[in-house]
């Protein structure tokens, strides 16, 4: 494979399962914040995610730059999720 | 398009919105054809069920009759407890004046579908000779959210759609000229009306498109997004039960049980309810957690205008001890902004709240989504065939030919397909066993064989030649109809049966179209040809 | 015809002259259709006449239909009636569509 095809790839990987990762991790971060109850912070987090991904999709292609795709979708990510999981597990 | 200044963001938009579309282009095409005629899966399934009249005009049934519905109900629970007495699930439709028969489902120890239509009167399956077996217009419904896959159908669909936003935004991004080409359409311009279609399919009807698309992932959110589900809640089951306010479903505890007369049951939940159940459901039967559910009759026309659907009223049962365990009183609202939400959407989506007005705008809308995604696919080639772009170097002339032969097949190939699937229906003789299994199978024989023909023939024959089939398979259903049933457009409109006069004037309303489409586009070749030849002579 | 869909149908006619009022409100349509420059003031007088059509629709279509639901089919007919007066515009395309045109409504009309 050309240098270009595994850079098309790995921007279409970012943008697919690096988008669904930040679009999973600011539902968690979102039902973890949102002063609602359970059910109702659950819903909007989730419908807010269909926001968040084709967002992220754009994004990833409007730099055409790989690393900076991938580092785009997992920083914010992870720290979502640590903070999600520090409300919701660790602080109970 | 050329010729103006291009940022490298709206570059990177162009090409994302491009090839994106093109990967996405034919399943969304099928996405949305199926999910446009799905809108009218019920006149679609009345039309394919000519038996049902035979029934309605004989049987003694009367669905307004409690002593009627409680007997159905018996009947039910005898006929599943002869051929499925310890299966996942019961399910079952009690008739009404659409539809006759007692419509039975259920699901074996290892969660394997089956399906059986009982006489009303009698309880005993009904005759091949009173039962066209068919999946009707659910069929298209089907292909819409999970091309007949199941779950793995309903991912892929998802995917697409989340392509579908994708390109809607980035289409809006790379179209400089909204407002100013709002209105603008340019016929036999060649490339440029393809352009102009595209554009106009897809601006005029964005907003339907952007809801569309969204609240199709709406539908299925705790598929498509279960993360904060599974953070907070043991599993989805746990979730659904604290947001609808019903109990949890109980575990599976393998004792034999035997269960108690439904029948007995049912006139209770009807009496707790106020009105009359329509559906009836049994988890677990034959288990000592089996738990017996009745659904209130869903009634569209009193809920007319409304997006956030009020409960049609339910009972639960214990269906060993009798014991009731849940009642939602019909009328009651769903709780909670953000659930009202969801539910609004998943009415927007599904085009349940105003009868046939709002379905026909759906219908409409849906298929000028339908003729923007088919415009952009053809339009990519029109492009590469004025000057090839050799984006794939040596071989792209085979990967323009693919997308060629894809094209016809993906979009004349569907529409036979879609079409056959009505003269399937009238063809296959009624005593084949799992019938409406052929007719799905040999829609897609139709839609295979429409690719092996377009993969045959240059790919300019290969349109003019299947708009041709799809333009007599549709003006020739009413012809075929009264061929074998008997039935056709002018007895329809003499009896006043709306639904099927319906579904045959709008076949043949598209087979004109096709024809027309057609000539017109003989009669580009034609000039095209001309021009060419007096080039030549010019030349010369 | 129910009650209900007679305000339907009813607002797509007043979208749909609404938006032909607005396309002739462009001096590129107008040119197109009724060749003679735009006088600015017609165009003025266009787009409040349109704006008023598409109020008045708005307020029929809700008045029956609720809020919501109104507003959801109001834009679905506004985008329809678009269509229809771009078929309009191009009115060789409108032939053809005409013939489809003219079943749909003939069973919408017998449907509804």
């Amino acid at each position: 494979m050309s240098s270009k095809s595994v850079a098309i790839s790995l921007q279409a990987l970012a943008a697919i399962f690096g988008g669904y990762l930040l679009a999973s991790a600011s539902t968690l971060f979102l039902s973890a914040i949102l002063p609602l109850s359970k059910t109702e912070a659950v819903i909007t987090a989730s419908l807010f995610s269909f926001v968040v991904y084709p967002i992220a999709i754009i994004w990833v292609y409007a730099r055409q730059d790989v690393k900076r795709a991938w580092l785009g979708m997992m920083l914010p990510s992870v720290i979502l999720i640590a903070i999600a999981w520090l409300l919701t597990k660790g602080l109970s | 398009m050329q010729n103006t200044e291009k940022t490298p963001f709206r570059q990177s938009m162009s090409a994302l919105h491009t090839w994106g579309s093109l990967v996405a282009g034919w399943m969304l095409f099928v996405i949305f054809l199926t999910g446009s005629i799905g809108v009218f899966d019920e006149p679609v399934s009345h039309w394919m069920q000519p038996e049902r009249a035979a029934i309605l005009s004989t049987m003694d049934y009367d669905p307004n009759s409690a002593e009627d519905r409680q007997a159905a109900v018996a009947k039910t629970q005898a006929y599943l407890q002869k051929v499925e007495p310890n299966g996942h699930l019961w399910f079952a439709t009690l008739p009404d004046l659409e539809d006759p028969a007692i419509k039975l489902f259920w699901q074996d120890a290892d969660e394997t579908p089956f399906q059986a239509r009982l006489h009303p009167d009698t309880g005993e399956l009904l005759p091949a000779s009173m039962n066209r077996d068919t999946q009707g217009g659910h069929h298209f419904v089907h292909m819409h959210f999970e091309l007949h896959s199941g779950m793995l159908g309903v991912w892929i669909v998802g995917f697409f759609t989340l392509i579908m936003l994708v390109a809607l935004i980035s289409g809006v991004i790379i179209h400089r000229r909204i407002f100013k080409d709002f209105f603008t359409f340019r016929a036999r311009k060649g490339q440029r009306s393809w352009l102009d279609a595209h554009n106009a399919s897809g601006v005029l009807t964005l907003p339907f498109q952007l809801m569309i698309a969204f609240t199709g992932l709406a539908v299925f959110l705790s598929v498509y997004m279960p993360a904060a589900i599974f953070a907070h809640y043991d599993s989805p089951e746990a979730f659904f039960a604290e947001v609808f306010e019903r109990p949890a479903p109980r575990e599976m505890t393998h004792q034999p049980t035997e269960m108690t007369d439904l029948s007995t049951l049912f006139a209770e939940s009807e009496q707790a309810m106020g009105k009359p159940g329509q559906f009836i459901q049994v988890e677990h039967p034959g288990d000592s957690s089996a738990t017996f559910t009745v659904f209130g009759l869903f009634d569209a026309d009193a809920l007319k205008g409304r997006l956030v659907l009020p409960s049609s009223g339910m009972a639960e049962f214990d269906a060993v001890s009798g014991e009731q365990r849940h009642i939602e009183a019909p009328g009651a609202e769903p709780q909670g902004a953000a659930f009202r939400t969801q539910r609004a959407m998943r009415t927007l989506h599904f085009a349940n709240f105003g009868g046939y007005t709002v379905r026909w705008i759906y219908f409409l809308l849906g298929l000028t989504g339908a003729v923007m995604i088919a415009s952009g696919s053809i339009l990519f080639m029109v492009k590469r065939r004025q000057r090839a772009l050799n984006e794939f170097g040596k071989a792209t002339p085979r990967v323009y030919r693919t997308i060629d032969i894809l094209n016809v097949a993906g979009i004349s190939g569907l529409l036979i397909a879609c079409v056959s699937y009505l003269w399937i229906n009238r063809l296959l003789p009624l005593e084949i066993s799992g019938r409406a299994g052929w007719e799905v199978g040999l829609f897609f024989a139709v839609w295979l064989l429409t690719l092996l023909h377009s993969a045959l023939r240059p790919v300019n024959k290969a349109w003019r030649e299947q708009l041709l089939v799809f333009t007599a398979l549709c003006l020739l259903l009413p012809v075929i109809n009264a061929l074998t049933v008997g039935d056709h457009l002018l007895i329809y409109l003499a009896e006043q049966d709306w639904r099927a006069a319906g579904v045959e004037l709008t076949v043949i309303g598209f087979g004109l179209l096709a024809l027309k489409i057609v000539r017109m586009m003989a009669k580009r070749q034609a000039t095209a040809r001309s021009e060419f030849a007096a080039q030549q002579a010019g030349l010369s | 015809m129910t009650l209900m869909s007679q305000p339907v149908l009813a607002g797509l006619l007043l979208n749909t002259l609404a938006m032909t009022g607005l396309s002739l409100a462009m001096n590129k349509h107008h040119q197109q259709l009724l060749s003679g420059a735009l006088p600015r003031n017609r165009a003025r007088i266009l787009r409040v006449l349109a704006s008023c059509l598409l109020l008045l629709s708005l307020v029929l279509i809700c008045n029956v239909w609720g809020i919501a639901a109104g507003i959801v089919l109001w834009l679905g007919l506004l985008s329809l009636a678009a269509i229809i007066s771009v078929c309009l515009l191009n009115h060789l395309l409108f032939r053809a569509l005409s013939l489809l045109t003219a079943c749909v409504l003939v069973s919408v009309l017998l449907w509804v």
